[in-house]
């Protein structure tokens, strides 16, 4: 963002690099861009907050809320005014420095992300070389907060479900960590830009069909995300039903939504990112990145659009995938949820990442196998997910089940 | 800047050592629970719940009590680590002959101190190897764990000989050091090993912190970790960072190698740890830590103004070894325990193996200063094992027998086990320092190297303290020949295979080196070559 | 201008939230203060153009070491009387005077009379490709090959040891 600033102060007159104001226009638009995107991570999460609700509610035959606004679309905002003015409430035994400052280290390992997190080809606020190490690092600040809050909440509830959640999310960090190295891989650099840019349009050239490997880092990646985020199945650190609602029960009032804000918030995090790495980010099919580059004008704008509503489109499908497994799978135990991680996914990764390091060698020496597997990968992509829709229709057929997307609103 | 298949061969001790530990700590996992043979597998007492349903037993019934599996057969992992050692010191001495070389980049050096350095350690190992087998099979105590680890510090050891790199010597002291904590924590029966091991932790911590702070501020200096560099820098005229840095990196290995004021957690923790242990520690962990002081002051701060000018680190050396000898011999003629006098009497050593330290700052004597080092090292090295040889077999009949460390115990020792007696004595005489032993000859190089430096009253003070230390050396000499038998125990009962191996190695070097210093000295004389100018 | 505004507030956080970690009694709040010490000592990094080690001491410390920390102590939980009471000894008043003493010292010899002005920093800029991903993987796989892998020997007997001395009475 520092050349469109630039480019702005040019604009009016004056050189970047002798313009004694230079450093407070730069000031002014980080202040900008922060507030910008503060807003728009608290805006996503509260309506992810609505939608999850409408979602879980279609799952299970129910209605949702639907009487604010259209669809009940407004009811995330009736909610951050009911939190808002309600009491904050700090537990008389509680340490009350920590139990304050907790929800403010999540949110900044929350928003923080999004300085790195892409959205169109040119609309990124930071595009890092060291992007991704960026993300994983801050994304480690909210599990500060975690403990924090359940430490200085001195309950056992919420001290019970911030140790669950440390040893989790510092568990599934290795093999998500490892597993996001392999798009680095194959880029070559870990500005998530970089990345987006080594793929291509099309669903072959994305980097989850170059090699099985990667596929499998794919899901790693995503079991991995949906651990570190809390989200069911893996959502023992506030698991309702033996610990009132883990580390975060003793909290009321806005620094409770803080808790909440970061959770739903964290689906698009997840999501963008598996965007990012995995499926191509922007890129429109058809249209390099070069020629995106080189557009002007008119064009420039529409393909800019378009490259956004293919960044959000294929995230919204993430989010949406992460309700969805949220309403169908059960919790695991805390031993399964470990074995899981080291026992399965940490070697899996290892091995993904040795295979990776081999294939991309194989490739340089016989470019045309990268091609050939690249098509393998993508036919039996495209045949599972046939085999899935036809099985699936097969069931709501059997059932006496019928798709209906028009009643209920 | 490319891989060099030379680098890899200047480190081959610490290689074969590291790939020893490999070794033993995979081995571990092929080794499977013994079942009581004479009942058959029918008869036999099941392990698994699978194994349970198989036998018909009802789940509550106890057959599986741990103590009726024999553990799985471990005497094989002496050897295979004695064997390692015996290839590292083979390593070590064939590459003795061959030039020079700077490896990986300067960080490290391949040369004829690196590798005397390296034998020496490796020889220490294997006849550590030796004495720990019987004590640790006698206690029922031998894991992989031990030997691996032992391994692992050895081969930390011969890194440290070599590092010409601030970064390589913080890493390998640590790789040595972490490795000696926990085989000094390794028995932990009672409070005292866990108390002595968790002492060690932490004031080594300490040491190491000071060190890296040192080394940080060298950095600082001269934006550079190489010695070379640091040199470099301080023939253009040194800084006061500089000095601080030097004052700071010594301090670090002053508690390293236990120099007075930083010595009090020696006593304990030669006290609590196993007695082969103690032995390995008093006799590599010195050498390893001595090697690296030279070379960080030899080749990084080696300049006569950074030696002997008025901020120079020989006043600095010439104090601490002053202090520790005095201290450390005062400090060992009250004890009665024979692991604490020689705790203590490993400090008063250091006092010794520091004049030599003090005599290198000057320019001309310092070949025989090296040389003279070493040779101690060696020596010391061969008699200190022995001696904690000796104490491990007296220990671990006490420690069987839950009583406690003391002189009394060794008091008739002649008549029970002559043999035993006998190499004690031998040993306490080498250490005391009379000939015609090791621990004579070593004395007197270094006190010649002293004088010829002109530190006259320093070789002055450390014969008086030689002197001294005569009492609590020749009182166990005393005890074990001219004191009645206090309680009569029978001899050990078991036969003493490998440690007698050791025992009988350490005497024959003690004796040889005392009477024919001349083969060792010459090897010694190869390595200091590299610190000539 | 704005770069040494900025080292200024890093610095000082840096060495207050230090300064906390050993003077709180509450072990949480000082490893709380911990994590703040490093987070704000990873800003001095990137003023120093060493983006990667700045992200590496949040991942690493901040992230990974001190949710470990806090964890163990968690798991500990002192009670206040545990803790014990803060007390004013002869001791305190000679450790606390000697490193006044010591830092007043080296700060005095390193800012004093010797220390090369912008050094480290002149290296920084003159260097292509300091602190980037690139430069630290050549420094770490080239220059410090050694360094590097006797690291990795110090980490594997680091998890042997804490096996021995974890495992029960032997």
């Amino acid at each position: 963002m520092q050349g469109f600033l630039d480019n702005l102060i040019r604009h009016f007159g004056h050189d970047p690099a002798t313009w004694p104001w230079t450093q407070f226009v730069y000031l002014g638009g980080m202040a900008l861009f922060a507030f910008a995107v503060i807003n728009f991570a608290a805006i996503t999460a509260g309506i992810f907050s609505w939608a999850e609700r409408r979602v879980a509610a279609r799952m299970q035959s129910r209605v949702g809320p639907n009487r604010v606004g259209p669809g009940g679309f407004l009811q995330w905002v009736a909610d951050a005014v009911k939190l808002l003015t309600k009491e904050d409430l700090v537990p008389a035994e509680a340490d009350k420095i920590l139990f304050r400052a907790a929800p403010y280290f999540m949110m900044v390992g929350f928003a923080c992300v999004f300085v790195a997190l892409p959205f169109s080809h040119r609309l990124v606020i930071a595009d890092m070389n060291i992007g991704i190490f960026f993300i994983i690092a801050v994304t480690a600040l909210i599990v500060v907060g975690i403990i924090m809050s359940g430490w200085s909440s001195n309950s056992k509830w919420s001290l019970f479900g911030a140790i669950r959640s440390a040893a989790q999310i510092i568990s599934y960090e290795i093999p998500g960590g490892i597993a996001l190295m392999i798009p680095v891989m194959l880029a070559g650099t870990l500005s998530t830009q970089g990345i987006i840019r080594a793929q291509g349009g099309l669903p072959w050239q994305w980097f989850v069909f170059d090699n099985p490997a990667a596929f499998v880092a794919f899901v790693i990646y995503f079991i991995s995300a949906l651990a570190e985020g809390n989200r069911t199945p893996f959502d023992l650190p506030e698991a309702e039903s033996e610990l009132v609602s883990g580390y975060n029960t003793e909290y009321s009032g806005m620094r409770f939504s803080y808790f909440f804000l970061v959770e739903w918030g964290n689906m698009w995090v997840m999501s963008a990112l598996a965007t990012t790495m995995f499926l191509g980010g922007w890129q429109i099919p058809g249209v390099s990145a070069a020629t995106l580059d080189a557009a002007t004008g008119g064009t420039a704008v529409a393909l800019e659009l378009l490259s956004l509503a293919i960044f959000v489109g294929k995230t919204l499908f993430w989010v949406f995938v992460v309700m969805w497994l949220r309403w169908t799978l059960p919790r695991i135990r805390v031993d399964q949820m470990m074995n899981m991680c080291w026992k399965y996914l940490v070697p899996m990764s290892f091995a993904a990442v040795a295979f990776v390091a081999v294939w991309m060698l194989v490739v340089h020496a016989v470019p045309a196998l990268g091609l050939v597997m690249r098509a393998i990968m993508f036919v039996l992509g495209v045949a599972f997910t046939v085999f899935f829709v036809y099985r699936t229709a097969q069931n709501i057929r059997d059932t006496g089940d019928k798709f209906d997307f028009t009643s209920n609103w | 800047m490319s891989f060099n298949a030379a680098d890899l061969q200047g480190v081959l001790p610490a290689i074969i050592l590291s790939v020893g530990a490999l070794f033993l700590l995979t081995s571990e996992v092929f080794l499977r629970n013994v079942r009581p043979a004479v009942l058959g597998h029918a008869g036999g007492i099941p392990t698994s719940p699978a194994e349970r349903v198989e036998a018909k037993l009802p789940p509550g019934a106890q057959g599986a009590s741990p103590s009726a599996v024999t553990p799985p057969d471990r005497r094989y992992q002496a050897w295979v680590a004695a064997a390692f050692a015996a290839l590292g010191l083979w390593a070590s001495l064939a590459q003795l002959g061959d030039p020079a070389i700077a490896i990986f980049n300067g960080t490290a050096a391949s040369d004829g101190f690196a590798r005397v350095v390296a034998a020496v350690v490796c020889g220490s190992l294997l006849l550590s190897c030796l004495v720990a087998f019987g004590y640790l099979e006698a206690l029922r105590a031998t894991r992989g764990e031990f030997y691996a680890l032992a391994l692992f510090s050895a081969s930390g050891m011969c890194l440290l000989g070599q590092a010409t790199d601030l970064i390589v010597i913080f890493i390998a002291l640590e790789v040595m050091s972490l490795a000696v904590y926990c085989l000094s924590a390794y028995l932990r029966r009672g409070n005292r090993p866990a108390e002595a091991a968790f002492k060690y932790f932490v004031l080594g911590s300490f040491a190491s912190a000071i060190f890296l702070y040192g080394a940080a501020l060298a950095y600082g200096a001269t934006a550079s970790t190489r010695l070379v560099d640091i040199a470099a820098a301080l023939r253009g005229g040194g800084s006061g960072l500089l000095w601080a840095a030097a004052a700071l990196l010594v301090v670090g290995f002053a508690f390293k190698v236990a120099a007075v004021p930083f010595h009090m957690w020696v006593p304990d923790v030669y006290d609590g740890a196993p007695a082969p242990v103690t032995g390995f520690m008093a006799a590599a962990v010195k050498v390893a830590a001595f090697a690296t002081l030279v070379r960080i002051l030899l080749g990084g701060f080696g300049d006569p103004v950074a030696a002997l000018g008025a901020h120079g680190w020989q006043r600095l050396v010439v104090w601490l070894a002053g202090l520790t000898m005095v201290v450390g011999n005062l400090l060992a003629i009250p004890q009665r325990s024979v692991k604490r006098m020689l705790a203590y009497s490993s400090i008063a050593h250091a006092g010794y193996l520091l004049v030599a330290v003090a005599a290198m700052a000057g320019p001309l004597p310092r070949q025989d200063a090296i040389g003279g080092l070493l040779f101690y090292l060696a020596s010391y090295g061969a008699t200190v094992i022995g001696a904690f040889g000796v104490v491990a077999i007296i220990e671990r009949k006490l420690a069987l027998s839950g009583a406690g460390d003391d002189l009394s115990s060794w008091a008739g020792l002649s008549e029970r086990h002559p043999a035993l007696a006998a190499a004690m004595s031998l040993f306490m005489v080498s250490l005391a320092g009379i000939p015609p032993t090791a621990g004579f000859m070593a004395k007197l190089t270094v006190f010649r190297a002293a004088v010829s430096a002109e530190l006259v009253p320093l070789a002055v003070l450390g014969v008086l303290t030689s002197v001294g230390g005569l009492y609590y050396y020749l009182r166990v000499v005393v005890y074990v020949y001219m004191m009645p038998t206090t309680k009569p125990d029978a001899v050990m009962g078991e036969r003493l295979v490998a440690a007698g191996l050791a025992l009988i190695g350490c005497a024959v070097l003690v004796v040889w080196m005392g009477v024919q210093p001349g083969a060792f000295a010459s090897v010694a004389q190869n390595a200091v070559a590299v610190f000539s100018r | 201008m704005t770069e040494s505004v900025f080292f200024w507030i890093f610095a000082v956080l840096t060495v207050l939230l230090a300064a906390q970690v050993v003077l709180r009694r509450n072990p949480v709040h000082a490893a709380v203060s911990l994590v703040g010490a490093f987070f704000f000592l990873s800003g001095i990094y990137l003023l120093l153009a060493a983006q990667l080690i700045a992200i590496l001491q949040v991942m690493v410390y901040a992230g990974a070491v001190m949710v470990l920390f806090v964890f163990v102590i968690m798991l500990l939980n002192l009670k206040e009387e545990e803790m014990g009471h803060e007390r004013l000894t002869a001791w305190k008043i000679i450790g606390g005077a000697s490193i006044v003493v010591t830092t007043g010292l080296i700060a005095y010899l390193a800012l004093g009379n010797a220390y090369p002005t912008g050094l480290l920093r002149d290296m920084a800029r003159t260097q292509p490709g300091f602190g980037s991903v690139k430069g630290v993987g050549q420094a770490l796989y080239i220059a410090s090959v050694l360094p590097f892998e006797v690291t990795s020997l110090l980490l594997t007997i680091a998890v042997v040891g804490a096996v021995v001395v974890a495992k029960g009475k032997i």
